[in-house]
């Protein structure tokens, strides 16, 4: 697209859930250029992966399922157990924006019961869906593609 | 949720709503007010849909946006209603106003351009006729 007279002009932004970050900050990896670079609680990057300078990266997710387990390190590698820790949650080049679910007054910190489990699992799903819980995450996101 | 509530019923409510707000702006800032005409659909559940729909405020060149958006806060605070404050992506002063009613919501900071204010709405709950897709304008 960088190289189409008709698109080159136009601002570029790549945005991926969960796993699918992992795809845009590969492509990135193999030499693709995004003027924003959006993760809906991505999962993480290539070791070879460097931000680019002239790139925006941001980090939109809700108390969830995966920044428990980016919180987690492998016993045997002492490196994270999702993408050995090189996670958007644990890098200053991604500006962090934070919400709370519509059930995070249940969660006590601790996950230890089903029904906390569900909600940190709902919370993963949400911030890439249509929901009205996700209104604020959503209008944020424009806020960041119009910019 | 009001089970007879319609989308059209829900729409327009959202939109007299916005302009609630829109009216609590000092008339003497304002340059323009711009009410998105149609919205899209958001989830509130397996079954339910909410109206989402924005007006757009803008006013004078230098005008302070966060003291408005802190005397909407207030004038919404004093009529019982709950209202939850952070910041938007941008560091602005962001009002989420939320009505009891299930997912009616109102979003209000900074817009998407120098010198607007942008009040986003999501309306109350409510059930789509069978058949109609909830995808495109409402």
């Amino acid at each position: 697209m960088r190289t189409d007279p008709y698109l080159n002009g136009a601002e570029q932004t790549g945005i991926g859930h969960s796993w699918g970050l992992a795809n845009v900050t590969s492509s990135e990896v193999a030499g693709a250029r995004y003027d924003k670079v959006i993760s809906l609680a991505g999962a993480g990057m290539l070791p070879d992966w460097e931000p680019r300078p002239t790139t925006e990266y941001s980090n939109l997710y809700y108390d969830d399922v995966l920044i428990h387990g980016q919180g987690a390190t492998n016993l045997f590698t002492n490196r994270g157990v999702v993408w050995d820790g090189n996670n958007p949650i644990h890098r200053d080049e991604f500006d962090q924006y934070f919400y709370r679910g519509p059930d995070d007054d249940e969660l006590d910190g601790a996950i230890n019961s089903v029904e906390e489990g569900n909600i940190i699992m709902d919370n993963h799903s949400l911030i890439a869906t249509d929901s009205e819980d996700n209104l604020k995450a959503l209008n944020n996101m424009l806020k960041i593609v119009g910019r | 949720m009001d089970a007879e509530l319609t989308w059209q019923e829900a729409k327009a409510h959202t939109q007299v709503m916005e302009g609630e707000i829109a009216a609590l702006i000092p008339k003497d800032a304002v340059l323009s007010i711009d009410q998105l005409q149609t919205g899209t659909l958001l989830s509130c559940n397996e079954t339910q849909h909410s109206w989402a729909g924005a007006t757009t405020v803008t006013v004078a060149e230098g005008t302070e946006i966060e003291p408005i958006v802190k005397a909407i806060e207030a004038h919404y605070r004093a009529n019982g209603t709950e209202v939850s404050v952070d910041r938007d992506v941008d560091e602005n002063y962001q009002i989420q106003i939320d009505p009891p009613a299930p997912g009616e919501s109102y979003l209000v900071s900074d817009g998407l351009s120098p010198n607007e204010i942008r009040i986003a709405s999501g309306s109350a709950c409510f059930m789509l006729p069978e058949g109609i897709y909830p995808g495109g304008d409402f």
